[in-house]
């Protein structure tokens, strides 16, 4: 279904996950590790804010 | 009857337990107009015995980010869920870890936060849009969490899948919202009395950022206890970071000292302390019995919205309640930070059933307890009330006993009223919306300095608006937009570069005044999400981008027009096109 605007999206269809190449599997899986090793640091440092991380 | 066919949903949750009990309430709310929906979730430590106990949502994995040792760790636990894809992934958090996982499991639609295949942040739609505009620039919005996530989904289904199934208004909250297993009976006397009264105050490490302290709790039993013999109190004390039943049972010596051996021998068999930790099903259980629930904890306040009990917010003045507040009608938030605050905000709750909300402070207290006239006064005492649609839909915080109202709340409203406008389509009545507002509290010279540059803006947009439209149809007619002349190169360069000053021009405009931040806020986040790499759809979004801008501008003056003048409601005037969806009208969906 074609998007009713260019700006406001409810929505966005999906490349699909078995068209990535492995590559870019490879990348988006060392970011979410990254991301958790920042997370259990953040713990350790006894910070709340874990999850308040929008502005990245 | 026809039979729909399943759409099957993926949530991501990784927040903590307040977040997950309102994403819950949010997804009950959804499947009453979409009872097809099939709802997989993918969920933190902190909401997985949530998740797993609502009957609605069929499988739950859990992901624990904190105890995950290997990349090897984090493929296992995610294995069978980017098994078979989904229809829609929605992923309902805020953590970056959340970002790269909605991007790796398997859907044809996504929305929430995303990544884009080079790994920068992706934003799937126009309602994380919002929220990230305001998020980026710390600014206070008025809808309500929940109300965000169930109307983000429901405009994604009804675009893209079916129209919603008519039904009944019955309330989303229930004290059947959980599976409850049986756990042994709670043994206090009158707890099976049902014309008995049980109140919690939970004492835990979010009290020490509000009034709930041991001494203040202590008093606050002994008024509750003193105020009707059909009322019991529970404290729950669970932490084990320094509140503890040993202060709290010595205070509460402390202040009976002088009242009767007959009330001193009762507070036995109607004052309990429970400092261990309980388990889930039977906190619910807990819970679902109390008159009300009176907490600091983000956690709990959530959980009790979802089984309809009443609860009493003891708060800072800086939560912003609209937006993660307890959501339902009738619950309380207190501002009170001292023990005679609360305690004169507790009996006026107390009382409610014979004053019902509409008696003053000093009307109430007047002849009985004169003394709590002044502390009631000091603090706000705030009470909520779901707004049917025609009033602007959402969840509201009124003040009770007072009037006081803080004009810094007048931006947050017209964010809500932003976002209904460019995003449901329609514009409440300025006049009902800003009827709360006492006139007393308006600075008018604030709000004309506010005027006169909404209007430079306004004038800038309209300049970068210009530029668009030059942009497009100069790009329009090109042959090829991979083989340019040297005179058509330096033209769209030219464009290009003036773009770019209108842009500094904007964030300027928008740094004198933080009223207007949200526009500059939203001109970053619309460009950034604009993705092509061919010239004349980047011109025609750039051109939707200012034209949406300066409609939004618009409504930027209208409600301060209508706030300085409080002359009666106009609509506010459409200088450019309406935005128009699919089908269908969003009125009916609570905002």
């Amino acid at each position: 279904m074609k998007e009713s605007s260019q700006i406001f999206k409810f929505g966005t269809f999906s490349e699909s996950a078995k068209d990535f190449t492995d590559e870019v599997i490879q990348s988006l899986f060392e970011g979410m590790w990254q991301s958790i090793i920042k997370e259990q640091e953040a713990e350790r440092h006894g910070s709340q804010d874990a999850d308040q991380t929008c502005n990245t | 009857m026809e039979v729909k066919t399943p759409i099957r949903l993926a949530i991501l949750e990784l927040g903590g337990e307040a977040e997950a009990s309102q994403t819950l309430i949010s997804l009950k709310a959804v499947l009453k107009a979409f009872p097809n929906l099939e709802i997989e979730a993918v969920v933190s430590k902190s909401g997985y015995e949530l998740f797993s106990s609502a009957p609605f949502i069929q499988k739950v994995y859990l992901f624990d980010t904190l105890t995950i040792d290997s990349k090897l760790d984090a493929v296992t636990e995610l294995e069978s869920v980017l098994e078979r894809p989904y229809k829609v992934v929605f992923n309902c958090s805020v953590s970056e870890t959340s970002s790269y996982l909605t991007t790796l499991i398997p859907g044809t639609l996504k929305l929430g936060y995303g990544r884009h295949l080079d790994g920068t942040l992706a934003i799937y739609d126009a309602w994380t849009a919002y929220t990230h505009a305001l998020c980026q620039a710390s600014l206070k919005q008025g809808i309500h969490r929940i109300d965000i996530l169930a109307t983000q989904l429901l405009t994604c289904l009804q675009l893209h899948f079916q129209d919603p199934v008519e039904n009944s208004e019955l309330p989303v909250s229930t004290k059947s919202f959980f599976q409850t297993k049986p756990d042994g009976p709670m043994e206090l006397p009158n707890w099976h009395t049902m014309s008995h009264k049980w109140i919690a105050i939970e004492l835990d490490e979010h009290s020490f950022s509000s009034a709930l302290d041991e001494a203040t709790v202590a008093l606050a039993c002994l008024e509750l206890l003193k105020s009707s013999r059909e009322l019991s109190v529970i404290v729950l004390g669970k932490t084990p970071s320094g509140l503890n039943e040993a202060i709290f049972m010595s205070e509460i010596e402390r202040f009976s000292k002088s009242d009767s051996q007959e009330f001193k021998k009762s507070l036995k068999t109607r004052l309990f302390y429970f400092s261990k930790h309980f388990s889930f099903q039977r906190r619910i259980r807990l819970v679902q019995r109390l008159s009300i629930l009176i907490t600091s904890h983000p956690g709990s306040l959530a959980l009790a919205s979802a089984l309809g009990v009443r609860t009493l917010h003891v708060a800072d003045s800086q939560v912003v309640l609209a937006q993660c507040g307890a959501y339902g009608n009738g619950h309380y938030v207190t501002e009170a930070n001292t023990p005679d605050a609360l305690v004169a905000h507790l009996l006026y709750l107390q009382q409610e059933w014979r004053h019902r909300g509409l008696l003053h402070f000093n009307e109430f207290f007047s002849s009985t307890r004169p003394e709590l006239v002044k502390p009631a006064h000091s603090k706000r005492l705030l009470k909520s009330r779901i707004l049917p649609a025609k009033e602007g839909g959402g969840v509201l915080y009124e003040t009770v006993g007072q009037e006081p109202f803080q004009t810094s709340s007048v931006i947050s409203i017209f964010h809500s009223v932003l976002a209904r406008d460019w995003l449901c389509s329609w514009v409440p009545d300025l006049t009902k919306t800003l009827a709360s507002i006492p006139s007393h509290e308006v600075q008018p010279q604030l709000i004309r300095d506010c005027l006169d540059s909404a209007q430079v803006l306004s004038q800038i947009l309209s300049s970068g608006l210009g530029i668009s439209q030059q942009l497009h149809s100069t790009v329009s007619q090109l042959k090829s937009e991979n083989v340019m002349s040297m005179l058509d190169i330096e033209r769209v360069q030219g464009f290009a570069k003036e773009l770019r000053k209108i842009e500094e021009l904007i964030h300027r405009a928008c740094s004198i005044r933080p009223e207007l931040a949200i526009f500059s806020s939203y001109y970053s986040i619309f460009f950034n999400e604009l993705e092509s790499h061919k010239l004349k759809p980047l011109a025609e979004g750039s051109i939707e981008i200012f034209e949406t801008l300066i409609r939004g501008v618009s409504l930027f003056q209208s409600f301060f027009e209508t706030l300085l003048s409080h002359k009666r409601a106009t609509l506010v005037p459409t200088r450019a096109k309406i935005l128009r969806f699919d089908r269908g009208s969003k009125r009916e969906r609570g905002l």
